[in-house]
């Protein structure tokens, strides 16, 4: 072989390894710029030619199975032949794989359910691309992001849980205070990663403020377990009383769908967190990525939200449940979190956690 | 020089890929604990995640409990596994087919469900043991599971049948010539029992000993589910908060599995130590070696019923638990109002999801090659280990037990930025799993190898060559034959457990290369609980399947004589 043959197989190989970074380079607003110039029914109809002809759609996210499956289905019975390839993992996996991924030069994902925390720390890493979908129009300035990096698909209300057959209605706790009784001492639960509400804490009362409360929280002995859905299901079961920060969506889906003898009270103010959905940098399907966000995002897509159980984020909308339909509407007030904020705070309320609640420090 | 025949391509061949499989990502491992910065990304070398390591006050109390924790499980599922393995094999007690079917099913049950299960009979309101205990023994107070006492009993019974299984191999292979002849010459059963079977069997209790122990220490589900609540940190745990937030902090990880290594290279020290004089302990030569079997005369069935009796408190009832879980729609005790509201909702949920059965078919894909893969390799490198006296012989041994002290995480970590970096496109690809589960399970294959290995002596192998077989030939016809029950029980060990590998699993699948560990995780991590027992149910029955077929299977080969 000559020594040009060989350089220029050399060179070959570097060009096709350099190949996926080179047909990536395009972020997601620069491939859908002509899109944004046509009007309304033209850029309908461009999108959804573009997206079919791309065909699949890479969705990382940390969505439930069979939530998920129900959106994906949705979905692509709407628009065949568009399929979606869904990864889940838990919040903190989904940032793992896209850095991991993205780092070596790698873009499969194009849509992003990574959870408030995690696709704040994925912005932080520049990953993550600007899509203002025209469904946005529905939503609330605090739901969507104003850059048009994320938009809030649901809302998370943190909620005051109790059951029914243990707790008498005089005695249902109606305030975090009240958690600090004798009565629920060692019948209360909390999780082990507590840290949203511990950065609502943060919010509405202070670091030092914060701090006491957790001491004298711990201090009542609560069972300490790891994850919000189990312990909805410990709370059914009757292993404790009550506890502090469970999930509305998840209690009432117990209360109405399996009878279980559980109920909540919203606490003044209700830290309530967005889900956010978000675009990758440089998806590899940009169209159909646009058009998925835009389905979630429209009152169809909505709907699918509430019938899962979800609280839909956009505006007229109710969920599947009165127990969390309408919260504002009934004077609830609710002390919303933007990704950016729990993302500010996280470190912070992450410290606190381990610190009280995992190594239960200072109230042995 | 080298002579190239059949024999030593494949020892050079057998060395190259065990090379290959399992120092590339211990390279990238140590790399990583050194760097500033995440793989893919330019960073300095540093020593700062050891020091961030060592300067908590967290990790003595840590390695302490860790160390508590594996001695604990390590003797509950040693002696445990001794007195099933020698109840079964060298006395006459009947019902010995349902002993073994006991014990086949914590095999099978990945211990996230069976950790459940103990969670759940032991629940405060709804935990059946804990009505009972309090109801008719006048217990004031629930039993907590809590503590360390509740985190040794689980993983230390989740444990027996491995032991079990391991010493069953080595008793089916011991001569009774030896034992014979002490009872011959008035030594007491007790007296035999000490002064020749154990000794007998000492290569294979330790190196058993050691897999337990090392197990132990690595083990994440029971020490967070069981340990993190009750305020017992190990050394895994620690692992897991020190990457509890995210991004994953990869240099810590890996700093953490350094460590790992550590505790498990002296650990195999030890084990070389121990077993260095194993020559000694050959017990298979060309004789006939049917154990005798000891006969308990009156003892036979309060025994036999005795051992079935905890046998099925400790292997089945937290199975039972799981089944009646998955047909219940939330957490309740046994009731009327329990059996009235019974549902098959969970497994139609679960069996919407077409995932599932691309699971159940990947997992068995993977579970099938991945065992016969490393039963084959390590029986070679079994050989090359005990037989040759090849200079590096010792380093193959390490080489081929070293995974056991890589942490699936870690391990995870390791083999996906190797094929992300090298230009081997197995990434998001099924085989990328088979490699890792490859590497995963050789030293459980190594162990189950090399200990049948040490019992069989060398003149069957110079009687084969002696009659002009070749090399390959005697492999084949003499020692594989020789080695199957060794061989037979490492493939059941690693199919079964290749089915409920996770933590590696989870970083490496991608769509459609879903395993079923991986969906049962999934709905541990989503809390949906009865779907996940529903899964747990059907896997169970599967792999149970699977279990007996292998056995049936093995019968043919004459496995199963002394069972009959």
């Amino acid at each position: 072989m000559t020594r040009m043959k060989a350089r220029r197989m050399v060179g070959g190989w570097f060009l096709f390894l350099l190949l996926p970074a080179m047909l990536a380079a395009k972020t997601v607003e620069e491939s859908l710029a002509e899109l944004e110039r046509l009007p309304a029914p033209q850029r309908q109809r461009l999108l959804v030619e573009r997206a079919r002809s791309e065909g699949r759609i890479g969705w990382y996210g940390n969505y439930n199975l069979d939530q998920a499956t129900t959106l994906k289905d949705a979905f692509e019975k709407k628009y065949p032949p568009i399929q979606i390839d869904y990864w889940r993992g838990s919040g903190n996996k989904v940032v793992d794989r896209i850095l991991n991924e993205t780092r070596a030069g790698r873009w499969d994902v194009d849509v992003i359910f990574a959870g408030d925390v995690g696709t704040y720390i994925l912005m932080q890493a520049g990953v993550v691309g600007r899509y203002r979908s025209p469904e946005r129009m529905g939503y609330s300035a605090r739901s969507v992001d104003k850059e048009g990096y994320w938009s809030g698909l649901t809302f998370g209300p943190s909620i005051l849980a109790y059951n029914t057959k243990l707790v008498k209605e005089a005695e249902v706790p109606k305030s975090y205070e009240d958690f600090l009784h004798p009565r629920w001492r060692g019948e209360m639960a909390i999780d082990m990663e507590a840290d949203r509400v511990v950065s609502a804490w943060l919010i509405l009362w202070g670091e030092q403020k914060t701090v006491e409360y957790l001491k004298a929280l711990m201090a009542n002995k609560p069972i300490v377990r790891k994850g919000h859905t189990l312990l909805t299901q410990l709370l059914c079961g009757g292993e404790f009383k009550v506890a502090p920060e469970l999930y509305a969506y998840q209690v009432t889906r117990m209360k109405r769908e399996k009878g279980c003898p559980i109920d909540f009270r919203y606490p003044d103010p209700t830290p309530a967190s967005i889900t956010p959905v978000a675009v990758a940098k440089n998806p590899p399907h940009p169209f159909a990525a646009a058009l998925f966000v835009d389905f979630l995002l429209s009152a169809e897509g909505q709907n699918i939200f509430a019938a899962v159980g979800r609280i839909p984020a956009r505006r007229g909308i109710k969920a599947q449940y009165p127990d969390i339909s309408n919260i504002e509407e009934r004077g609830i007030k609710l002390l919303l979190m933007t990704p950016e904020e729990e993302g500010k705070w996280q470190e912070k309320s992450f410290k606190l956690v381990e610190e009280y609640i995992v190594r239960k420090r200072a109230t042995e | 020089m080298i002579r190239w025949d059949a024999k030593n391509i494949i020892l050079w061949l057998v060395v190259l890929v065990l090379a290959y499989l399992t120092l590339v990502p211990l390279v990238m491992l140590i790399y990583g604990s050194l760097k500033s910065s995440p793989p893919g990304v330019s960073g300095a070398f540093t020593l700062e995640h050891y020091a961030a390591l060592f300067k908590g006050r967290e990790m003595a109390t840590a390695l302490k409990n860790s160390l508590v924790f594996s001695l604990g499980t390590s003797l509950v599922a040693f002696f445990g596994g001794l007195y099933l393995a020698w109840i079964t094999e060298r006395t006459n007690v009947p019902l010995k087919a349902a002993i073994y079917a006991t014990l086949l099913v914590p095999l099978i049950v990945p211990g996230l469900l069976t950790t459940i299960g103990w969670m759940l009979l032991f629940g405060r309101r709804s935990g059946m043991l804990n009505l009972v205990a309090m109801r008719y023994f006048g217990l004031e107070q629930p039993i907590d599971i809590y503590n360390m006492a509740g985190m040794i009993w689980i993983l230390g019974t989740d444990q027996i049948p491995l032991t079990f299984l391991l010493l069953t191999a080595a008793f089916r292979s011991m001569d009774p010539s030896l034992e014979e002849a002490a009872m011959v010459s008035g030594a007491t059963m007790a007296q035999t029992a000490r002064s020749i079977t154990l000794r007998i069997l000492l290569p294979a209790i330790l190196s058993v000993w050691i897999i337990n122990f090392i197990r132990a220490v690595e083990n994440f589900e029971v020490p967070a589910l069981v340990g993190i609540p009750g305020q017992i940190l190990v050394f895994s745990t620690e692992v897991y908060l020190a990457t509890r937030q995210v991004p994953t902090d990869f240099g810590l990880a890996s700093t953490f599995a350094v460590v790992y290594l550590v505790i498990a290279a002296v650990g195999i020290y030890i084990y070389l130590k121990a077993t260095k004089a194993a020559e000694r302990f050959t017990t298979i030569s060309g004789k006939g070696y049917r154990p005798t079997t000891i006969h308990l005369g009156g003892l036979r069935y309060p025994v036999a019923l005795l051992t079935l009796l905890l046998s099925f408190a400790i292997f089945i009832l937290p199975v039972l638990q799981i089944v009646w879980s998955s047909f219940l729609p939330y957490f309740m005790p046994p009731s009327v109002a329990a059996l009235e509201s019974l549902t098959l909702d969970s497994y139609r949920e679960l069996f919407r999801f077409p995932l599932i059965q691309r699971a159940f078919w990947n997992s068995f894909l993977l579970g099938l090659s991945s065992s016969t893969l490393v039963m084959v390799f390590t029986a070679v490198i079994a050989w090359i280990v005990v037989r040759t006296h090849w200079r590096g012989k010792g380093v193959l041994d390490f080489l081929a037990f070293s995974p056991i002290a890589v942490p699936g995480l870690v391990l995870g970590i390791a083999i996906l930025w190797v094929y992300l970096t090298l230009p081997i496109p197995i990434y998001g690809t099924l085989w990328i799993l088979l490699v890792a589960y490859v590497i995963k399970y050789l030293p459980y294959g190594m162990r189950a190898c090399s200990s049948s290995m040490h019992q069989i002596q060398k003149e069957l192998e110079e009687a084969s060559a002696a009659c002009g077989a070749s090399w390959g030939r005697t492999f084949v016809r003499v020692v594989l034959p020789l080695l199957l029950p060794g061989f037979v029980a490492g493939w059941i060990y690693v199919i079964t457990h290749s089915f409920r590998e996770l933590s590696t699993s989870i970083l490496l699948y991608r769509n459609g290369t879903e395993v079923l560990s991986v969906v049962i995780f999934e709905l541990w991590d989503g809390g949906q609980y009865p779907e996940l027992c529903a899964l747990g149910v059907t896997l169970v029955v599967i792999l149970s399947t699977i279990s007996l077929l292998a056995r049936r299977i093995g019968a043919q080969f004459g496995l199963e004589r002394a069972m009959a």
